[in-house]
């Protein structure tokens, strides 16, 4: 009987064994499988892109269809840096502010309605706030310019950044805010001098991946600023950008232009990359700081 | 330049507004002050099979007026009318004449001037048959029915008399992808083959005979030319001739073929009559030694202008792009207009005016 038993049990345990190995190795796998995406990505990137960077690259603006190659996208980082920085002019202070008045004082119906609009628009695609800006402010300016391509991709911008400041105020201990208000100090300033610089690290981190989401951004720029093939400063005037540029090159039939496209995608994705892990190594050091 | 002073008073410091104002300063000259006038910005859109030659006059004549810096985005012919309609750009780019409800939707007056000249070939490759194979629309048409399926058809040994024809089977290649190449191809065919009109019809994308092979975009087709023995299909003249493809003299309205090259597609022009009409085109050209598939492009600019240094610019670079602009054209594979339609279309311009005052070219364009 006992000995049945045993080997009942032992058998039991040795399937059960021999699933958790299975299940931990299909794991593993899907694991290995959602890398594989990125690894082309990566891979396909770099090994395109890095042929088309040159000094002529970084600092030339189109060349003209005569001689495509001789060009480069100078005027696309340029664009990128006056719409993407406007954009943070823009959107970070709003944002923080949002946060700030929902983590410290909001209650009840209006910061409800306000959460509920962050959260809208962070799901709304973005070619619709392209398409919203473009019907109202580029008709109305009777230009495409930089600034509505800033304003269309504030209106992505705002939500992140909101939103993750939030997260980041409500990791603020509530004791840090309950003894500065005990020790006597006005709520303004347990704020700006409590909990903001507490949170410090996480805020840059919500800028960050901000930033990050404003500088892929194609369709909302196609539709507002609409490119342009000289370097140009004016917020008022149609301006290039990165991402539109590589949209526009990648469906050219000239193989010169489309290396310049890869090029674009390269220095885009290494930007992104290094703001991302900016953001990942900041927000794990607020982490350590905060438990 | 308004723009950059409220940045700087904005106090927007370091280095990335200190390097766009250099560059602004290094860029944009402003017109009016101190003589020859120096042209300011403008910004058009719209065709994109017009967008090699726009830009290589804006490069050209940013040489002349330094401030002038046209900026061309190859948005589409529809985007292009669109924003013109919304004027949000200076002027506007179209593969096709301004329709009536486009037209009523315009907040004023505007002028159509065409700028250059294209050519759609029937381009094959068959080997045996040497470029300049003979064909007319109901041929073709056939082919692309599928009805004519082999390149010895009796159809088309009656239109190459003496031309050895080989028994391969034809292949016909299309456009997969939504083209203005297909458009006045199919608008071409439903001209001259009745089967066709009342089949597949004309349109940007047709419904094309089965088993036909559809490639994306000229280069598809033109590589799926170049490599398969028996097909035939269609491109613009330029990506005939990148791809030294077979093309087919076709026959014209008097009853002669007419291989496409720069001069038979120029001539293809002779017939076009200013003010453009919505109806207006150049396929089936009367005018002698024209090629039958010819297309034109446009550009739509308002007549009455209020800035006055845009109006100036605007007319100072068309009447360059329409006189020693086109010199430019056969390089990138365009034709040019003849010199009478260009004379008309210069004609057209002069109605720009602002205010009631006609803008009239500058001396250094005209000079």
């Amino acid at each position: 009987m006992i000995a049945s038993a045993q080997t009942g049990a032992a058998a039991t345990f040795g399937r059960r064994r021999l699933k958790d190995r299975a299940f931990t190795a299909f794991l593993w796998a899907c694991g290995g499988v959602a890398l594989v995406p990125l690894g082309v990505i990566a891979y396909y990137v770099v090994r395109r892109g890095l042929p088309a960077l040159s000094v002529a690259f970084f600092t030339k603006t189109p060349a003209g269809p005569l001689d495509p190659s001789a060009g480069g996208m100078v005027q696309s980082f340029i664009g990128s840096g006056l719409i993407v920085g406007m954009a943070c002019l823009i959107s970070i202070p709003l944002g923080i502010l949002t946060a700030i008045y929902l983590s410290e004082y909001g209650r009840g119906r209006i910061a409800d309605a306000i959460r509920f609009v962050a959260e809208i628009l962070l799901s709304t695609p973005s070619i619709v706030a392209g398409l919203v800006v473009s019907a109202v402010v580029v008709t109305a300016m009777r230009s495409f310019s930089a600034i509505a391509g800033s304003l269309a991709i504030s209106l992505l911008m705002w939500p992140v950044i909101t939103r993750a400041t939030e997260e980041i105020l409500r990791l603020v201990p509530q004791e840090l805010r309950e003894g500065a208000l005990a020790l006597g100090l006005p709520r303004w300033k347990v704020i700006l001098r409590i909990v903001i610089p507490t949170a410090g690290a996480g805020i840059l981190t919500a800028m960050m991946l901000a930033v990050a989401r404003g500088l892929g951004e194609t369709a909302p720029i196609l539709l507002t600023a609409l490119g342009s093939d000289y370097v140009n400063s004016s917020p008022w005037r149609p301006t290039d950008a990165v991402p539109l540029r590589i949209y526009d090159y990648a469906r050219q039939p000239l193989e010169a232009l489309q290396q310049v496209a890869w090029g674009g995608a390269i220095t885009l994705m290494v930007g992104v990359l290094v703001l991302s892990i900016g953001a990942r190594v900041l927000s794990a050091r607020q982490e350590r700081r905060l438990r | 330049m308004i723009g950059e002073r409220r940045w700087k008073r904005a106090g927007v410091g370091g280095a990335i507004v200190f390097a766009l104002v250099a560059a602004a300063c290094g860029g944009s000259g402003g017109g009016g002050g101190g003589g020859s006038f120096s042209g300011v910005p403008l910004a058009g859109a719209g065709s994109t099979f017009a967008a090699p030659i726009y830009t290589q006059w804006a490069k050209d004549f940013n040489g002349i007026e330094s401030g002038a810096q046209v900026n061309y985005q190859a948005i589409g012919s529809g985007g292009g009318v669109d924003a013109f309609t919304k004027q949000t750009v200076q002027f506007g780019a179209s593969d096709a004449p301004l329709q009536p409800e486009q037209q009523s939707a315009l907040p004023g007056d505007a002028i159509e001037i065409p700028t250059v000249l294209g050519g759609v070939s029937v381009a094959y490759n068959v080997k045996g048959i040497d470029t300049g194979l003979k064909l007319d629309g109901a041929t073709i048409g056939d082919i692309f029915l599928r009805k004519i399926t082999s390149w010895n058809d009796p159809a088309i040994a009656a239109l190459n008399p003496g031309v050895s024809l080989p028994n391969t089977p034809i292949k016909p290649v299309h456009r997969s992808d939504d083209s203005g190449t297909t458009f006045v191809f199919t608008t071409w065919l439903s001209m001259g083959s009745g089967a066709w009109k009342s089949g597949p019809g004309a349109a940007t994308t047709v419904q094309w005979p089965a088993g036909e092979a559809g490639k994306d975009g000229s280069d598809g087709v033109a590589g799926y030319l170049a490599s398969t023995d028996g097909s035939v299909g269609y491109v613009s003249y330029d990506y005939a001739v990148a791809n030294h493809l077979g093309v087919a003299a076709v026959k014209a309205q008097d009853g002669s073929f007419v291989a496409p090259s720069v001069d038979s597609i120029s001539a293809a022009g002779g017939g076009l009559q200013l003010p453009i009409a919505p109806d207006t085109n150049v396929l089936n050209s009367t005018a002698p030694g024209a090629y039958p598939l010819a297309t034109t492009t446009y550009v739509m600019i308002y007549a009455n202008q209020t800035d006055k240094d845009q109006a100036q610019t605007l007319v100072d670079f068309f009447t360059w792009g329409l006189t020693k602009g086109q010199d430019s054209a056969a390089q990138l594979e365009y034709a040019p207009l003849p010199e009478q339609v260009a004379q008309a279309a210069l004609q057209e311009l002069s109605k720009i005016n602002v205010g009631g005052t006609p803008v009239t070219a500058s001396s250094s364009v005209t000079g």
